[in-house]
């Protein structure tokens, strides 16, 4: 059953890409992505060179997104990039220190109060009452959010189950696990059915059966038409998002879908495993074929131009140097190679400004 | 071991240096409490509020009153003409120290051997203080006029001059009646206070304020929300409180129970907000409960719970003026004590209204900067 939605989830994001993306766009306005759509003119969520400054340092600069109803996208990018911030002003409880945001085009600066009934947002650390019990929780942000008497039991019913805490509604909230918790999150995130989700690393710290079952509700909530916005650290996650932003030092550098990110890694992936890998990288130093390296645990990930003439040479120049290794191919980067690189360029980028 | 010790303890001081707060409060509070105390009672009883009725008119007693009056401890605000306006001043508190000087005082005063000259003092004995030190200063003002007319030397016994003092309010002296109640309107105000310090900051620190704050709920709605539960547990505790005053030490109630509710929850009100404002601005829970327990030191000073508001210095007396558990205690025991009626304590009354509103406008202000 799961898996039949989770490929329905999957057409569906396919056939939103295609409509509404062109590879590496690099944050086209909206009009200019959408040519055919009715909803050209009501992007979900928009932002127009929105600012953020804490006393000297800037969180968030010049930001111009651009989300379209309905879809899922991730924002993605080094600690301190400004994802948070970003998402604390579209929720309207930061202030921008200038420029616009729009959500559910309705200006979250002006009247943060009108979009409220339409919005849910989980912050970074989310935190529920933990003395009160699950069942509490849910049944106060439903009488806050004004659900109506009739519908609010069988509301909570459906989220408890959603959310698989029927079996725990009267434990305190301080007494489940970590991921129980997210869900406890997520479930009073959504009692008022909101139109939009803004999510704050919801899955942070979480283990990877509690992800997935996560990420199972948020597939069905993208069936449903919410627009979620999500900020991940994991690139698993990023992936399965419609759309990505690569968020860095305040601003987007790059956005796209996932597979036309991934291709933005510096050309053709070459994985080797060795023993001694420090000594290789050392060697490589002197290997002219590389592009980029990134060392992952045991192994290491090469970047050439081609993979397929770099590969005898790179075999090559090992074996002469004496230095073992047991297994080298090619293989498809990830997106996390690719954000590595991207995030390594606009540093290299800035150290030379 | 030692070094282990020693261990924490190095931590420990590296995170004090880094609460600046703490260090403030550290160097602030023992000093002002130390500073504030001592000042203000070691001043003494001043500027009692005295009325005379002079019933003699003789050159004599107008002298005694002089002399009275250039007396650190007393200032004679009123001349009643008649007994009755002498009661009122007393039973609505406008003096501490009613004195009626009767007919033919001077003339027995002179001749002692006929019959002594008495004086008659009426004292308002709800304040010990007062109760015990008025007769005192009577005595030594009555000693410096027989020594000046009489040419007795000092420190011989005033010839025939007697003096009668009554306490009022509170007969036997008692100083329970004096302490009870001011202690109950000081536990009142702490507990109002701390209840609603400790609300909102609890709500940041364990990071539910900002799930709040994106919700339909409007600020107002919010902040009263809060305020709320404390006003109602503040105010049992307070009925709680009456109770065991007049239930186990007996003290009665001589103005109206309605009167005294209404204060209570007035002043209530006024401490909640206090607290309020206390809890948006503070960063954790601790620095609320630091900011409490400075707060306490300075009202306990300034309250009249150790001396009377009167005898203040200047800038005290002004600071008595915003203190709601200065109106809240003077008010109380009035009611109290001396049955004091809703015109009686309306100065009061008003004042923790103004004070429940003001407060409650600067937590909304506050509201809005500290925290959204």
């Amino acid at each position: 059953m799961k898996h039949v939605v989770k490929n329905v989830v999957k057409n569906v994001v396919k056939n939103v890409e295609k409509q509404s993306m062109s590879a590496r766009s690099q944050l086209p306005n909206a009009e200019s992505r959408f040519p055919n759509s009715v909803h050209h003119s009501m992007n979900a969520i928009e932002t127009h060179q929105l600012h953020r400054r804490f006393r000297r340092t800037v969180a968030v600069k010049a930001l111009d997104l651009a989300i379209p109803q309905g879809i899922i996208y991730g924002l993605i990018g080094p600690d301190g990039a400004g994802k948070t911030t970003t998402l604390r002003m579209l929720a309207g409880v930061l202030k921008p220190s200038s420029g616009q945001a729009r959500v559910l085009g309705q200006d979250v600066v002006r009247d943060p109060e009108a979009l409220r009934p339409h919005l849910g947002y989980m912050p970074q650390h989310f935190s529920l009452y933990g003395d009160l019990s699950v069942l509490e929780n849910l049944r106060f942000f439903a009488e806050i959010y004004g659900v109506p008497r009739k519908e609010r039991a069988a509301r909570i019913q459906r989220l408890l189950r959603f959310a698989q805490l029927e079996a725990f509604a009267q434990r305190p909230a301080a007494k489940l696990s970590g991921g129980m918790k997210k869900k406890l999150g997520l479930a009073c995130a959504l009692v008022h059915s909101p139109r939009i989700l803004l999510l704050d690393e919801p899955t942070n710290g979480v283990d990877p059966v509690s992800r997935r079952e996560f990420w199972d509700i948020l597939g069905e909530l993208y069936l449903q038409g919410v627009t979620i916005l999500i900020t991940t650290p994991y690139m698993d996650e990023a992936e399965r998002c419609n759309l990505v932003g690569l968020m860095f030092q305040g601003t987007i550098i790059q956005q796209g879908e996932p597979e036309a990110l991934r291709r933005l890694a510096p050309g053709e992936l070459l994985v080797l495993y060795a023993p001694d890998l420090l000594r290789v990288e050392q060697l490589l130093a002197r290997f002219p074929d590389i592009l980029s390296l990134q060392v992952y645990g045991d192994r290491l990930h090469l970047f050439v131009a081609d993979a397929q003439a770099s590969r005898p040479r790179l075999e090559a120049f090992l074996r002469e140097r004496g230095v073992a290794f047991t297994a080298l191919y090619q293989d498809e980067p990830r997106l996390e190679e690719a954000f590595v690189h991207l995030i390594r360029q606009a540093q290299a980028r800035q150290a030379a400004a | 071991m030692l070094r282990q010790i020693l261990n924490i303890a190095w931590k420990e001081f590296l995170q004090i240096r880094r609460d600046r707060f703490l260090i403030l409060f550290l160097i602030l509070a023992p000093t002002m409490q130390l500073v504030l105390i001592s000042r203000n009672t070691a001043r003494g009883l001043r500027d009692v509020s005295v009325a005379v009725l002079d019933l003699d008119q003789s050159t004599l007693s107008r002298e005694f009153i002089q002399e009275l009056d250039v007396t650190q401890e007393m200032v004679v605000r009123y001349y009643p003409r008649t007994h009755q306006t002498l009661h009122r001043l007393l039973d609505d508190g406008q003096v501490q120290v009613g004195i009626v000087v009767p007919q033919g005082f001077q003339r027995r005063f002179r001749s002692p051997t006929e019959a002594p000259a008495q004086l008659q003092a009426l004292v308002d004995g709800t304040n010990i203080l007062i109760g015990a030190n008025a007769e005192p200063v009577i005595n030594g003002v009555l000693g410096r006029l027989v020594q000046r007319h009489l040419q007795l030397p000092p420190g011989v016994d005033l010839g025939g001059v007697q003096v009668h003092s009554s306490a009022l309010f509170n007969p036997t002296f008692d100083i329970q009646w004096f302490i009870i109640p001011s202690t109950l309107a000081f536990i009142t105000y702490q507990v109002a206070l701390v209840l609603a310090a400790t609300g909102f900051v609890r709500e940041k620190e364990i990071g539910t304020l900002e799930q709040l704050l994106i919700t339909p709920i409007r600020r107002l709605e919010l902040i009263l929300g809060k305020a709320a539960p404390s006003v109602i547990l503040g105010f049992l505790n307070f009925l709680l409180l009456t109770g065991v005053q007049t239930g186990g030490y007996h003290i009665p109630i001589r103005g109206s129970f309605a009167l005294l509710m209404a204060l209570g929850l007035t002043a209530i009100v006024a401490v909640v907000g206090v607290g309020t404002v206390i809890s948006i601005v503070s960063q954790s829970q601790q620095q609320a409960v630091l900011l409490v327990f400075l707060l306490a030191i300075l009202e306990v000073t300034i309250s009249g719970y150790l001396l009377p508001v009167e005898s203040m210095p200047l800038v005290m007396r002004g600071l008595a003026q915003i203190s709601p558990l200065q109106h809240f205690m003077t008010a109380y025991r009035a009611v109290i004590l001396q049955g004091s009626t809703l015109s009686m304590i309306l100065p009061h009354f008003l004042a923790l209204l103004g004070l429940a509103a003001g407060t409650g406008a600067v937590a909304w202000r506050a509201f809005s900067r500290h925290v959204a």
